[in-house]
């Protein structure tokens, strides 16, 4: 494959513009010329595009699969870009994999079927769109995006599309959880009244004040790129480290990326609440105040319609708060009339015990099951079946990640039009539903009919 | 397992129980006037990216204190304006765009609009113009079209959009085809997000003078400005779109969003177009027109997908099974057995997946049959739909095929009896493990772990009695063990009195097995005496027995070997066994918890029972524990297990001395 750093972007998409229809869904690319179990005509095709932390452990992930094959990467970072390469390189055995620092020229390749998206999320709406538009699958790194706007524009662009999306929710994917959401779907626990959410941050993360030193960004890095759609600000070594994740320009840190979606999507999940929000939100929250700038301390009340109530902390509130967590972190606990279940990555425990031991057969009823979030992503792909983590779950973690931050920063208790998904008479909130991204870049603006 | 030290705290608490009802979250800040902001406001002003940003976060803890007060607000705006007409810096200017994109209204327009010709100034004036309501910051959006050019045009174009400024129509339609092919895009986006009817005229108009990339993103844009008239209630205007952009010459993902429109308004009505595309040549569109087929309801879906099956091909007859297979629809049962024939393995193996969803008890049969024959992916598929069928008449039909089944088929559908926890196959399943085929007898013992009850108690004992591989052994105490677990009390004695009698050690051995596995207190006695029997695999039977103890109650016999087993293996294993037991759940104050561990380490000599120890300190954070961790940072063999537990307990420690 051809490397296709040197071609002008426009240039690029004019001469693909032509090849856009016609290219068959799965693998038209026998030419690859793989061998293996899989034919290579079945095989999966994929781009990578953000191959940092998460995404380079992405990409080792994906070259597991037989039925896939990893042709493209792309990154804003030189290094970063020639590094996955060449792991995918090493992998194959060739020299095929194709690098890109836009992901506009790797999204208009016709023989891609689908793409894993792990860039900050700043980018997430504008490539998962992009993608969709192009007719690419995608598996998106959480969260999804950086307003209630954009999420529902995704899902949009994602609906009409009919393409395949996979939300980095993969607890999803793990027997507690699942386990867990069954329970509680079968009454095992009774009814269930509230979901106590133990997540990050907490009072370690403030110790240290963090500042940064203002300078050019190095050769091999395109900054402008980097900050895409989100305001201008000048390059530090500091700002595009981790710490941007809990820079609101790019992030809403640990209430966000920085794990708290992670259970979030679980109380999502365990409310049986994919397709909705809940209709009510208030909290208190201590933010950073240094280059950081989201909340590290937070204590966020939901409500839903059907009167379940979500707790939302991080490690110090909850720790100090309940007993459940004192001893755990980044866990669940889901309280029914007639028990609770207390669920984290490690495991899971539950009162009555006996719960733990408790069978959920055939005729109960069951959710998705998948043991492999990857893996499930790739079947919905060739069946179209629903993945685990759909684009409505995704959107609706979204906002309430969003729902919280609106709530802290406004100081007031907000009440949620779930239809509508906007504040219930607050303009001074709704405004905060969307925001400007800096040009060239835009977002949709939904409008897909109900 | 770590969580059981958890339990041992939490088993207690019935219900989340609040610690502490007391407010949780930051001290409320004196409410400041906008005159005592001055000093802050100039170091705003005088702002650059480099430097601290305290004036910022004071100004924000400002301003958020005067979200209640308008008149406050309408000070504070003209306040922040007479900083954008200054010679602020960028930066300055820049953080108080922001808040005006918070407070700001239409008096901030003017003042932005000067902004926007800017490049400099151009996207932090758009940020707050197009967040403030009213028709102000819309006329100096569309005012600031003709001062602008490229990215700054684009910009403010983009906001025009995000605004859906209905008025900016004309002058995005003339943008249309722009030599700027960035302003062109621009412009489409903005008309499909103002998404009216003259921007859906300007669309289709301005569609036909574009070609390559252009055409495209108009043609999603006319895609996009129709669904937002289906959403204002102009179905027949989107429809015109739809019928118009599905057609076979437009590109592919364009045909694909075409009917996703055309499914979404039209409902029903839309079967015969979606039909006639479920031959299409493109796998997109056929994809599409089969997943917005199986999202109508009823039977004549249902009925049309299994019709089109045999012309598909077998990618798209793996997504039509899918689709039958989720709409759950009985009717499509005999094209979905048929398909189980196919020469395909992809669509064999979708069919199978189907036949989970869709099957009856004669289904049980065919799967088993499968499963029994196929190898890999196919054979996994046959067992997980045997396992999940669902249907009244599924379990009987597993039962009776238990009884009546041969070969490998009976073998499956054991298994399944297993799988399914169908305790009414109990007692065919206990029949069965005296079949004189071993793996029949296997799986039969295996499945019974999960449907046995105390009914099978004194049949498992006696399968215990006379089995006759250590493995055998194995697998029936296992079962007994769950088959008693099942009644309450757990029902040991016969168990016990079996031990008492019986003569054969590893018999013996497996029933002292059986009596730690159910945990019941009767047993207890019998297990502390066999700890001294003087045959050595008794003794070393019992030391594992208590280990597998529910409850803490064996620890200080395990303590006690430990010490002085004169056995070197048995005070290992005792050892284990005690350190195995310290989170079982317990009244235990954490300073007791932490002499234990203490005690555990010292009796470790070896790095496992080092490790293990070191596995739950952090789980008991106090100074004892942290001390123990801290004493093996400089042993090399588990430097990295204890810098790794001190990190974690002083974190904890941290977390405790903030409350």
């Amino acid at each position: 494959m051809a490397h296709r750093e040197g071609l002008a972007r426009r240039e690029f998409l004019k001469r693909t513009a032509a090849g856009i229809a016609g290219f068959p869904a799965i693998v038209p690319a026998s030419a690859l010329g793989l061998s293996g179990a899989t034919p290579p005509s079945e095989r999966i095709v994929m781009g990578s595009i953000g191959v940092g932390n998460m995404g380079s452990g992405h990409l080792r992930g994906l070259l597991q699969y037989d039925d896939v094959r990893v042709a493209a990467v792309c990154d804003v970072q030189e290094t970063r870009r020639q590094r996955a390469k060449a792991v995918v390189d090493a992998a194959y055995g060739d020299q095929s994999c194709a690098v890109y620092n836009d992901f506009r020229e790797l999204l208009a390749r016709g023989d891609i079927d689908a793409v894993l998206i792990a860039t900050g999320e700043r980018w997430h709406p504008l490539i998962g769109m992009e993608a969709a538009r192009r007719g690419k699958h995608m598996y998106q790194e959480k969260p999804m995006c950086l307003s209630v706007a954009e999420a529902k524009a995704q899902r949009e662009a994602v609906r009409r599309a009919g393409v395949v999306f996979q939300f980095g929710t993969q607890q999803r994917s793990s027997y507690y959880y699942r386990f867990s959401m069954e329970l509680v779907r079968n009454g095992r626990i009774g009814e269930l009244q509230k979901i106590l959410i133990c997540s990050n941050g907490g009072y370690g993360y403030a110790r240290q004040r963090i500042e940064e030193q203002v300078k050019d960004p190095p050769p091999g890095f395109d900054y402008d790129m980097w900050l895409g759609p989100s305001p201008y600000n000048p390059y530090s070594d500091t700002r595009v480290s981790g710490i941007w994740m809990s820079i609101t320009d790019y992030g809403l840190g640990h209430m966000g990326g920085l794990w708290g979606i992670h259970d979030l999507d679980i109380a999502q999940w365990a409310n049986n609440a994919d397709n909705t929000t809940p209709v009510s939100v208030e909290g208190t929250g201590v933010f950073h105040d240094d280059i950081r700038d989201t909340a590290y301390i937070y204590d966020i009340e939901y409500k839903y319609a059907n009167g379940v109530v979500c707790q939302y902390m991080d490690l110090s509130t909850a720790k100090k708060r309940y007993e459940q967590f004192r001893y755990g972190a980044m866990a669940c606990c889901l309280v029914g009339s007639e028990g609770w279940i207390y669920v984290a990555r490690e495991g899971m425990r539950t009162n009555p015990p006996s719960l733990m031991r408790s069978f959920i057969g055939p005729n109960d009823i069951r959710v998705i099951q998948s043991n492999d979030h990857k893996r499930n992503f790739f079947d919905a792909i060739r069946t179209g079946r629903p993945t685990i983590s759909p684009v409505e779950a995704a959107a609706h973690d979204e906002m309430m990640c969003q729902m919280g931050d609106i709530a802290l920063r406004t100081r007031r208790k907000l009440r949620w039009d779930p239809v509508k998904e906007i504040f219930i008479d607050d303009p001074e909130a709704n405004r905060r539903l969307s925001r400007s991204m800096r040009s060239p870049w835009r977002c949709d603006v939904p409008e897909m009919p109900a | 397992m770590r969580l059981k030290a958890q339990a041992a705290i939490l088993i207690a608490v019935a219900v989340a129980i609040p610690l502490a009802g007391q407010p949780y979250g930051p001290k409320p800040r004196p409410v400041r006037k906008l005159a005592e902001m001055e000093p802050v406001l100039a170091r705003i002003a005088a702002w650059e990216y480099s430097q601290s940003r305290e004036p910022l976060y004071d100004f924000a803890e400002f301003l958020q204190g005067a979200l209640g007060s308008p008149a406050e607000l309408q000070r504070i705006e003209s306040r922040l304006l007479r900083i954008l007409e200054s010679d602020a810096t960028l930066a300055g200017k820049d953080f108080v765009c922001r808040q005006l994109s918070f407070i700001g209204t239409e008096a901030s327009a003017p003042v932005l609009a000067g902004m926007l010709a800017r490049p400099e100034t151009n996207d932090m004036a758009r940020y707050a113009l197009e967040r403030i309501p009213g028709p102000a910051p819309g006329e100096a959006l569309r005012g600031a079209l003709a001062k602008t050019s490229g990215k700054a045009k684009v910009g403010v174009i983009n906001s025009l959009g995000q605004r859906g400024d209905a008025k900016s129509v004309p002058a995005l339609a003339s943008l249309i085809g722009s030599p700027d092919e960035g302003i062109s895009e621009a412009a489409v986006a903005a008309l499909a997000a103002i998404g009216n009817q003259p921007a859906l005229k300007a669309l289709a108009a301005g569609r036909c003078r574009l070609n390559g990339i252009g055409r495209l993103r108009a043609s999603e844009a006319y895609l996009r400005c129709a669904g937002s008239l289906a959403a204002a209630g102009n179905r027949a205007a989107a429809l015109k779109v739809y019928r118009e952009l599905k057609a076979d010459g437009e590109p592919e993902m364009i045909r694909v969003a075409a009917l996703s429109g055309l499914a979404a308004v039209a409902g029903k009505e839309s079967i015969p177009e979606l039909e006639s595309n479920l031959a299409s040549r493109s796998p997109k569109v056929q994809a599409a027109a089969i997943r917005l087929l199986n999202d109508i309801p009823g039977p004549e879906i249902t009925r049309l997908l299994a019709g089109t099956f045999a012309k598909l091909s077998p990618a798209g007859q793996v997504r039509v099974l899918a689709a039958l297979g989720g709409r759950g629809d009985a009717g499509a049962r005999p094209l979905v057995t048929a398909a189980l024939q196919s020469a395909d393995p992809g669509v064999r193996i979708q069919a199978l997946a189907a036949l989970g969803r869709l099957g009856d008890g004669a289904s049980a049969m065919t799967l088993a049959g499968v499963a029994a024959k196929a190898g890999g992916s196919e054979r996994d598929a046959a067992r997980q739909s045997l396992y999940t069928l669902r249907g009244t008449d599924v379990e009987a039909a597993i039962v009776t095929g238990i009884g009546s089944a041969t070969g490998g088929a009976r073998i499956e559908l054991i298994r399944a009896a297993g799988e399914r926890g169908i305790s009414a196959a109990a007692d065919a399943l206990v029949s069965a493990a005296r079949d004189p085929d071993r793996e029949v007898r296997r799986e039969s013992v295996r499945a019974l772990r999960s449907v046995a009850g105390p009914a099978q108690s004194t049949a498992l004992l006696t399968l215990l009695l006379g089995a006759q591989s250590a493995s055998d052994r194995r697998e029936v105490s296992a079962t007994l063990a769950a088959a008693l677990r099942r009644s309450s009390p757990p029902g040991i004695g016969e168990a016990i009195a079996a031990y008492q009698a019986e003569p054969n050690p590893q018999i013996r051995a497996a029933l002292l097995d059986v009596m730690g596995k159910v945990s019941a207190g009767e047993a207890l006695p019998v297990l502390r005496r066999s700890l001294t029997d003087s045959d050595p695999e008794i003794a070393r039977a019992a030391i594992l027995a208590l280990s597998e103890w529910m409850t803490p109650d064996p620890m200080q016999d395990l303590l006690t070997a430990a010490r002085s087993a004169a056995n070197p293996a048995h005070r290992v294993l005792a050892l284990r066994g005690f350190i195995k037991l310290i989170p079982a759940p317990s009244n235990r104050s954490m300073s007791d918890t932490a002499g234990l561990l203490a005690e555990a380490m010292r009796l470790a000599a070896q790095p496992e029972e080092k490790r293990a120890v070191l596995a739950l300190l952090p789980d008991y954070p106090t100074r004892e524990t942290l001390r123990i961790a801290q004493a093996l940072v400089e042993d090399g063999a588990v430097a990295r297990e204890a810098r790794y537990a001190v990190s974690r307990i002083r974190l904890a420690l941290g977390a405790e001395s903030e409350k």
